[in-house]
């Protein structure tokens, strides 16, 4: 017979907690989350006539289950208000979301509303931007973005898109939303991205790692809302649902059923684990 | 010499950078440090990066090869990596090159579009600098014709007609008839700019080389990535049943702490009872902010230092000795 050990049976249950529900495609109902709340009712405010959402995405494939819901979401919530979005990133490894995701959430758009979305005039992707905190800051500090900008991922001219037509400095930007799970990634977004008399209202998606980090910007205002992992983009779609019923229900749902499943037979293990230890103890 | 050279340069450009971002823009307008200089300057710094991405591939490359040249131990495992770095490289590089290659063809045809406008504008200036308009409608008519031949898009029966209509004649300056002439060609270059853009993107899409590439980026390196991360989990799970212990006071604050939060966030333990919410937002605001926050002003204060015993190459020891 096999020597299965403790950790094999730990894994083997975890596996089955976090496949199960996946695999049925089982979904409940999020927690309610102020934070998500506080950003949907931020996004749902902006106007659409009046300049263009900047979207970074900085995240790699490590922290993609988190972080690209969280971007889907708030892109499709953008673009549901018609307002013009432009994508970019300032971390390499982010270029393949740059191009999956905008293509996942116009098809599933297109397909619902039968409206049309066309890039360079309602979104653009502008790609990856080496630089980091020198590319925040030129573009915080320009008198022409496009300028700035020069190209976006095709290769086309920035001044030439018509998204560009009436952006000229970062006064123009009417939101910022920031996706990263990277540490130190964020606090440049809070440091560089603002003028004299002007800060863009700047969201943030952010991995349940480094929840207590960017908690304490959502706290002073310097954050208008936050996306609290999985669950926080689970909330926001469940949000997007109440408001567009019409829309289809997304993975993030399930996928934060999984997690909670999860968590909760984390708590089990801890508490089990506690409960022999303690065990043990007396018996010696 | 050498070291107080390196010393000098590393102090002159962190200091650089330091004084661009605090003084007011009028003052260093007045040093001279224009909007243009710095971007100049960081882009230098920028070429100076990606130099040193470059350096580390081959430095990669030079430690990895010795080891299959002399076949030590897990040679296969090096093999792979440089494998399946020069795979990477070159379908890239192929796939970076050909839209390249396709911006330029469409911007040529843009260009044609905006010089319809240049000759409407020098002539009504009355541009003496420039070459006569007939010579420059030839010219334009001549690329236009290449430019069809190249792209059956284009091709349009009102471009036609008015590519013909303005051949028609000799003229030294351009009459209302031939600037419509001129702004419809323009209309319908625009028009076929973007059709042309969006049959070079299908046919680099359908290409081998963006097959490959998009199957490496998003079929291997996104899945393996998260499959590498999500490890962690399994990993956490298993110290969580051994060594998450409740020892002391400490330790069953924390742990309560993290129960309450996790309680807080996930739909089963609200069903049970919904007052776990407002712990878990509390938690976070009152006790978490106020320790992140002294946390990080203590970074950031030890990281100040830290950058200026950088520029002062104090942290310098290895060309020190």
């Amino acid at each position: 017979m096999m020597n299965i050990n403790s950790r094999q049976i730990i894994y083997i249950i975890i596996l089955l907690s976090v496949g199960l529900p996946l695999y049925f495609r089982f979904g409940v109902t999020p927690a309610r989350l102020p934070s998500a709340e506080k950003l949907f009712s931020v996004v749902d405010s902006l106007p659409h006539d009046k300049g263009v959402a900047l979207l970074s995405f900085d995240f790699g494939p490590g922290t993609s289950a988190e972080n690209k819901p969280q971007a889907e979401v708030i892109f499709e919530h953008l673009l549901r208000k018609r307002i013009k979005v432009i994508l970019f990133s300032i971390v390499p490894i982010s270029e393949p979301f740059l191009k999956s995701i905008p293509k996942n959430v116009i098809e599933r758009l297109e397909q619902e509303t039968h409206e049309k979305w066309e890039e360079g005039k309602d979104w653009v992707n502008i790609g990856y931007r080496p630089g980091a905190a020198l590319f925040l800051q030129g573009l915080s500090k320009t008198e022409n973005i496009p300028e700035l900008i020069s190209k976006d991922a095709q290769g086309r001219e920035a001044a030439s898109l018509e998204i560009f037509s009436n952006v000229k400095t970062l006064n123009d930007v009417i939101f910022l939303g920031e996706f990263t799970g990277l540490v130190g990634v964020f606090q440049n977004f809070i440091q560089y991205v603002q003028r004299e008399n002007y800060t863009p209202i700047l969201g943030h998606g952010c991995t349940s790692i480094t929840i207590p980090e960017s908690y304490i910007y959502l706290d002073s205002g310097q954050l208008k809302g936050l996306l609290e992992g999985l669950a926080g983009s689970a909330w926001y779609s469940d949000l997007l649902l109440e408001k567009y019923p019409n829309r289809a229900p997304d993975a993030a749902l399930v996928s934060n059923t999984a997690l909670g499943i999860s968590q909760l037979v984390l708590l089990g293990l801890i508490l089990a684990g506690n409960i022999i230890s303690l065990w043990q103890r007396r018996n010696r | 010499m050498k070291q107080k050279l390196i010393a000098l340069v590393t102090f002159i450009s962190g200091i650089y950078f330091v004084l661009e971002f605090l003084l007011p823009a009028k003052v260093t307008e007045s040093l001279g440090i224009s909007a243009e200089v710095n971007e100049a300057v960081s882009n230098g710094f920028l070429t100076v990066g990606a130099m040193a991405f470059g350096l580390g591939v081959i430095s990669l490359v030079l430690s990895q090869v010795s080891k299959i040249a002399f076949f030590r131990k897990d040679w296969i495992f090096s093999l792979v990596m440089l494998l399946g770095l020069c795979v990477m490289l070159t379908v890239s590089s192929i796939d970076f090159y050909q839209g390249e290659k396709n911006a330029q063809e469409v911007i040529k045809i843009e260009m044609l579009s905006s010089f319809c406008s240049q000759i409407i504008k020098d002539d009504s200036e009355k541009n003496q600098k420039v070459l006569p308009t007939a010579q420059r409608i030839s010219l334009l008519v001549s690329e236009i014709q290449k430019k069809l031949q190249r792209f059956p898009e284009l091709n349009s029966e009102k471009l036609k007609q008015n590519l013909q209509l303005l051949s028609q004649g000799s003229f030294t300056e351009i009459t209302p008839e031939k600037k419509f002439q001129l702004e419809n060609i323009k209309l319908d270059l625009d028009a076929g700019a973007l059709l042309v853009r969006e049959k070079l993107q299908i046919n680099k899409d359908n290409s081998l080389a963006s097959h490959y590439f998009n199957f490496l980026n998003q079929g291997v390196f996104v899945p393996l990535g998260a499959a590498m991360f999500s490890l962690l989990g399994f990993y956490i799970a298993g110290a969580a049943f051994k060594a998450f212990r409740v020892r002391s006071f400490e330790s069953s604050l924390m742990m309560i702490s993290a129960v309450l939060v996790i309680a807080g966030q996930t739909s089963f333990t609200l069903r049970l009872w919904d007052g776990f919410s407002p712990i878990r937002d509390w938690l976070l605001q009152v006790p978490n902010s106020a320790a992140f926050r002294g946390i990080t002003i203590g970074a950031g204060l030890a990281g100040l230092v830290l950058s200026i015993r950088i520029l002062l190459s104090l942290e310098s020891k290895s060309f020190k000795e």
